[in-house]
C-alpha cells in the first residue's frame, strides 16, 4: 500500500530583501486595486470581495508573473478580467456607488441635486467600459498602453472610451442637468 | 490662417500628461485659438482632480484581515518563483549534488517523474488556503449540491462531494483552483481538534494506480491515487496510517469505480 515514499523539503533560499520589497510593493498596489474595484463595482463590500478574488487568482497564477514585468499592471489585469468575465462569486446587490458617495452627512433634501453633481456618482453612471478606461487612466495613472493592455482592448478603443467617458461626465457635472432621470442621453 | 492639426487623442493625452513633449506646442497653439476647447479640457482636468479627491474620502477599509492574509500569501508566492520546481527537485538535487551529477542535467529527467505536478499543487494549495482559519471559503458546506454541480461542470466529470463525517472530518468548504492550466477542485475538511485536511480532485489523466502513494512535502504528507477519470490528492499534517485510512474511505465512496 505504501508504495513510493520520497522525502522532500522546502527550498529555503529566499532573499529577505526581495521578499520585503515585494510586500511593500503589494501593500501599495492593494490601495489602487481597492479603488479600481470600488470604481467597477460601486460598493465597498463588493470591492473588497473583488480584491480578495483577485489575490486568490494571483496566488494560483503566480508563476505566470514574469519577474521584471509590472506587478501592478499584472494585478489590475487579473482584476479586470475577473470583473468582466463575471465568474466571481456573487453577493446580493448592495448599496450603490451614488448612495455611498453622498452619504457624507448631506441633508436628504439635497440628495437628488447632489447625486448628479457628485463626481463619483457621475462616474458610477458611466457605462462599465468607459468607467474602467477612465478609472485606470485618470485615477490610477496608467499609461494609455498599459490601460489598454489591462482591459485587453486596442489603444484606439481606449482613447475613444476615455473621450466619451470624460464628455459624459462633464455634461453630468456641468450643473445644466440636475434631475438624474434626464441625464441619460441628455444634451443642453 | 491655418490652425495646427491636433487630434482628440492628443487633447486627452494633454489632460493626462501623456502627450509627447514635441506635440505640446501644437496643442497649446490649437487651444490658444479656441477658448471653448480650452474650457472643455480645463473641465476634464478639474473633474479628474475632483474624482481623485472624492475617492480618497471613500472609506475603503484597508484593514480587512482576510485580504491581508491573502496579500502575504501572494508575496510569499512571488518571492519564491521556483517554489514548485524546487519542491519537486530539492531532495533529489541534494543527492545528486553530492554525487556530482548536477552538471550533467540528468536530474531533470530523473526527478521530473517523481511526484505529479498535481500533488505539488495540492500541497501548495493546502499551505495557502487550507490552513488559515480566517481565510474566506468560497462555498460553504451548506451548498454541497451546488458545489458538486460546479465542480462536475468545471472538471467535465461527475464529481461527488465525499462525506467523511464517519471519520470525524467535517467539510468546511471548497474552491476551484488551477494546476497546470487545468481546473483542480479543493475540498477542505476539519476534525474536532480544528486540524485541517484538504482533498484535491482533478480530471488530469495521470498514469497512476488505484493504490495510494504517499510522499512528504515539507511538513505535510500527501497521498495520491487515481480512480476512474479522477485523480485524488489528499494533503494533511497527519500520520501515514490515518491518510491511508481516509484514502480508502474515499476510494470506497467514489462512483464510477474501476477504469
Amino acid at each position: 500500500m505504501l508504495a513510493a515514499r520520497s522525502s522532500i523539503t522546502y527550498w529555503g533560499a529566499r532573499s529577505a530583501m526581495t521578499g520585503q520589497a515585494v510586500i511593500e510593493q503589494l501593500a501599495e498596489h492593494i490601495g489602487g486595486l481597492r479603488r479600481y474595484a470600488f470604481a467597477l463595482t460601486g460598493s465597498q463590500p463588493e470591492a473588497e470581495d473583488l480584491v480578495q478574488d483577485t489575490l486568490v487568482r494571483a496566488i494560483a497564477a503566480a508563476r505566470s508573473f514574469r519577474a521584471g514585468g509590472s506587478l501592478r499592471a499584472w494585478l489590475f489585469s487579473i482584476m479586470h478580467n475577473l470583473f468582466v468575465s463575471g465568474v466571481r462569486r456573487r453577493r446580493p446587490p448592495v448599496v450603490a456607488l451614488n448612495e455611498e458617495a453622498v452619504a457624507v452627512g448631506q441633508a436628504p433634501a439635497q440628495l437628488i441635486v447632489l447625486e448628479v453633481r457628485d463626481a463619483l456618482a457621475a462616474l458610477a453612471r458611466l457605462p462599465e467600459t468607459q468607467r474602467a478606461a477612465l478609472s485606470l487612466v485618470a485615477l490610477e495613472d496608467f499609461s494609455y498602453e498599459q490601460a489598454a493592455k489591462i482591459q485587453g482592448i486596442p489603444l484606439g478603443t481606449l482613447m475613444s472610451r476615455l473621450a466619451r467617458g470624460r464628455e459624459t461626465l462633464r455634461q453630468t457635472l456641468d450643473g445644466e442637468l440636475r434631475v438624474p432621470l434626464r441625464v441619460i442621453g441628455g444634451k443642453q | 490662417m491655418s490652425l495646427p492639426e491636433v487630434t482628440e487623442a492628443e487633447l486627452q493625452a494633454f489632460v493626462d500628461g501623456q502627450l509627447p513633449a514635441e506635440r505640446c506646442t501644437a496643442v497649446l497653439a490649437y487651444l490658444g485659438q479656441r477658448p471653448a476647447e480650452l474650457k472643455r479640457l480645463a473641465d476634464y482636468a478639474e473633474h479628474k482632480e475632483e474624482l481623485r479627491r472624492r475617492l480618497e474620502n471613500v472609506d475603503l477599509a484597508a484593514d480587512n484581515p482576510a485580504t491581508t492574509e491573502l496579500e502575504r500569501a501572494l508575496a510569499a508566492r512571488l518571492t519564491r518563483p521556483y517554489y514548485s520546481r524546487w519542491l519537486r527537485y530539492a531532495a533529489t538535487v541534494a543527492l545528486l549534488l553530492a554525487a556530482g551529477w548536477i552538471s550533467h542535467g540528468l536530474y531533470q529527467n530523473y526527478v521530473e517523474s517523481r511526484i505529479p505536478e498535481l500533488v505539488i499543487k495540492a500541497a501548495e494549495a493546502h499551505d495557502v488556503f487550507g490552513v488559515d482559519q480566517r481565510r474566506p471559503v468560497e462555498l460553504t458546506a451548506a451548498s454541497m449540491a451546488e458545489m458538486a454541480d460546479w465542480f462536475s461542470n468545471r472538471l467535465g466529470r461527475p464529481v461527488e462531494i465525499p462525506v467523511l463525517s464517519t471519520l470525524g472530518l467535517h467539510l468546511i468548504g471548497g474552491r476551484l483552483l488551477t494546476a497546470d492550466d487545468r481546473p483542480m477542485a479543493q475540498l477542505i475538511y476539519e476534525d474536532e481538534a480544528g486540524q485541517r485536511l484538504t482533498l484535491c480532485l482533478s480530471s488530469e489523466p495521470l498514469e497512476l494506480g488505484e493504490e495510494v502513494e504517499l510522499v512528504e512535502v515539507g511538513d505535510l504528507t500527501a497521498g495520491y491515487w487515481q480512480d476512474g477519470d479522477l485523480t485524488y490528492a489528499l494533503v494533511g499534517d497527519r500520520p501515514d496510517e490515518q491518510l491511508v485510512a481516509i484514502a480508502s474511505e474515499l476510494g470506497a465512496q467514489q462512483p464510477g469505480g474501476r477504469l
